[in-house]
């Protein structure tokens, strides 16, 4: 998957611009996330979920993965303008308790 | 347009256990559920989670990530809902004595069957009996009215 990463006032917005993140896509996402983190030293991470219409497991795992890594470095992740699947699969398995989300990328970002 | 009865048509399609099928999956899953009653979106996105998780279940474990193994899926339309049976070849398991997923975020995965089991109304699964045979995961969904 193409990501777009665009540094806002000290934080990381990273679009994703594909259509899905399932089991095809969440390794090669998670490691161009982590190169990312590393590249920029970025501590306060924004997700714009928007292009993405489908996610499993497999990709709710990445972004755990992501959360664990920014959290031991005193960061952060929230996402923005997640989709109607996106969303409920996200509350299925309560990951709107761990990451904070939000309808758009400029109230999110403010929110850092 | 009418809804199909229960004595209409079943299909079979086969995929192998690549992950690479993904993308078809859902293609299929869409293509079976696009004349259903009712909430036509609720149905097929929760019936393209669950066969995506259930896909990714067996292409991981039961088959232990060999991408040519078969994986065959049968549709049976009923007057309320559609059910899916997903049969392989590979290692089966004991669903009842899975664990309930952590959800703290201390572990980044075993969300998959427990997404399953939360999104359809019937899950059962029927391991095979010998060498050659299958094993069968069956899950059904009621229309979303």
């Amino acid at each position: 998957m193409r990501l777009t990463p665009t540094l806002h006032d000290q934080v990381m917005v990273v679009t994703l611009e594909g259509d899905h993140l399932d089991a095809t896509e969440s390794k090669e996402f998670k490691e161009k996330i982590k190169a990312i983190i590393k590249e920029y030293h970025a501590k306060k991470l924004f997700l714009d979920f928007h292009h993405v219409n489908f996610i499993d497991s497999s990709g709710l795992g990445s972004l755990l993965s992501i959360l664990k890594v920014l959290n031991s470095e005193g960061g952060n992740v929230k996402i923005a303008c997640m989709t109607r699947q996106v969303r409920s699969v996200f509350e299925l398995i309560c990951m709107h308790k761990l990451i904070e989300t939000f309808n758009s990328v400029e109230e999110g970002v403010s929110s850092f | 347009m009418e809804w199909k009865s229960e004595s209409a048509s079943k299909i079979d399609r086969f995929f192998t256990s690549n992950l690479s099928q993904l993308n078809l999956l859902r293609y299929f899953v869409a293509e079976v559920c696009q004349q259903v009653p009712g909430d036509k979106e609720t149905f097929t996105e929760i019936l393209q989670l669950a066969l995506n998780e259930i896909f990714c279940n067996i292409s991981s474990h039961a088959y232990n990530n060999k991408k040519d193994q078969p994986i065959l899926i049968r549709v049976k339309y009923q007057q309320e809902g559609i059910e899916f049976e997903v049969l392989d070849q590979g290692e089966p398991f004991d669903l009842y004595a899975l664990p309930i997923p952590n959800f703290s975020g201390k572990t980044e995965g075993g969300f998959g069957l427990y997404i399953v089991r939360k999104t359809v109304d019937r899950l059962e699964y029927i391991p095979k009996n010998g060498q050659g045979t299958w094993n069968h995961m069956i899950i059904y969904k009621q229309f979303v009215r």
